[in-house]
């Protein structure tokens, strides 16, 4: 009995915690909307995501939103932000922010700072336009 | 049983494992930083070394149980069960630093992408493989329910290592293996090779522990199973140690 | 690049890794020792 207790307790713990797990998974194999797919879709309130680059000389901020494009390879969508951006926030980093898709701007007030796997020393070094690309 | 102890319990590991942990740190800290990320680089070079441990340690736990099914020799369940404990401890201490460097850079401890996800189920899954172990002191038993899940659980590395290639996730992809080679400059995949090299020393030498201890677990459970004789009813038969080292 | 709120989450982070590992390492030494006293009880 002693045995059976002590694999018990762990077993739950673990098959509970795993159920919690598979159940998240389903809903996030796909991470994130490319600015393509979403202008592929209507406007609503439903919470989305969006990731891409933030496009080199479009962030301009405000009191309380940051305004900037977001592009994959092709497309690019406007996106304000309200809150304030990760520190490693910058113009040419890949971001993932969370809000609604208007039509016109995806409105978000959750970002995500998503970097490459590029390593560098200099800035220089970066091959920007591959891994934008590869990504679509 | 006398094959179970080792008479002198081996002081070397602890100093291999000891000037493998300076060397990481040392290449770690003086390798130039990354010009987007900064200081924060600093973090892949024990991340990286902990997640490929946590493969490395859990492809062994396959081997080992596999070759235990064949001969059935209670040294290969020791050295299955002893990387299993070794890999869900790396397992642990990837997603713990992945969480420092996320907060850091992506400005976020947790979230559920693909890589994060499966990541954490792998990671429960060999807690429960610990946690089958210990369903019986019957030492056969236990090898070969051990050694059908150490050999199953295998599938999942595969998963976590290319969800990030198969599915859009928020972890960056590998930087290292990958087809079109690394996307890093050289010093920093030298000094990311010296910190898995590194780390793969301590592994060695934490197997060499960690087995060293399961021969000793083993031992206890056969005199305590020897001691209070055949009115315990369970798992008294001796198990075959003939192959022990 | 240079902040110092980078070092502090390096070192954060290092702190946790090698904090862990030797508590790891001890895990393993104490269960040895545990393991070795009583197998001089016994036997």
């Amino acid at each position: 009995m002693r045995k059976y207790a002590r694999f018990i307790i762990p077993a739950g713990v673990i098959v509970v915690a795993l159920g919690f797990l598979m159940v998240n998974l389903s809903s996030t194999l796909v991470y994130f909307n490319t600015p393509a797919e979403l202008q592929a879709r209507e406007p609503s309130d439903a919470r989305l995501r969006l990731g891409g680059r933030v496009v080199p000389g479009s962030v301009v901020e405000q009191e309380t939103t940051v305004a900037f494009e977001v592009e994959d390879c092709d497309t690019s969508v406007t996106v304000i932000h309200t809150g304030v951006p990760p520190q490693l926030f910058q113009e040419g980093i890949g971001v993932v922010v969370e809000g609604v898709w208007t039509g016109e701007a995806f409105e978000s007030d959750t970002m995500l700072v998503k970097h490459d796997e590029e390593y560098r020393q200099d800035s220089e070094d970066y091959d920007e336009v591959e891994h934008t690309c590869s990504e679509s | 049983m006398a094959t179970l102890v080792q008479k002198k319990s081996p002081v070397w590991p602890w100093i291999v494992m000891a000037i493998a942990g300076l060397v990481t740190f040392v290449a770690a800290m003086t390798v130039p930083p990354d010009a987007v990320q900064g200081q924060l680089s600093r973090i892949m070079y024990v991340h990286v070394p902990s997640a490929w441990l946590a493969y490395l340690s859990f492809g062994v736990t396959m081997i080992a149980s596999g070759i235990y099914l064949w001969k059935r020799d209670l040294e290969w369940d020791r050295r299955a069960h002893a990387s299993a404990e070794i890999g869900v401890f790396f397992t642990g201490l990837a997603i713990a630093l992945g969480m420092i460097w996320g907060k850091s850079t992506w400005g976020t401890w947790w979230t559920w992408d693909a890589r994060l996800t499966l990541t954490a189920i792998m990671f429960f899954v060999y807690l429960g493989y610990l946690a089958l172990r210990r369903t019986t002191d019957d030492m056969d038993a236990r090898a070969k329910r051990a050694a059908v899940m150490g050999i199953l659980a295998i599938v999942q590395i595969p998963l976590v290592h290319f969800s990030v290639i198969w599915w859009q996730t928020l972890h960056q992809p590998p930087s290292i293996i990958k087809p079109e080679g690394p996307d890093m400059d050289t010093v920093m995949v030298l000094t990311l090779l010296t910190a898995v090299a590194s780390f793969t020393v301590m592994y060695i030498a934490m197997m060499v522990k960690r087995v060293e201890l399961a021969r000793l677990e083993d031992a206890v459970l056969i005199a305590e199973q020897t001691n209070t004789g055949p009115a315990a009813g369970e798992a008294v038969v001796a198990p075959d140690l003939s192959g022990g080292a | 690049m240079d902040y110092a709120y980078q070092w502090n989450w390096v070192m954060f982070g290092y702190g946790v890794a090698y904090a862990a590992l030797v508590v790891f390492a001890s895990s393993i030494a104490v269960r040895v020792t545990r393991a070795r006293r009583r197998l001089g009880e016994e036997t």
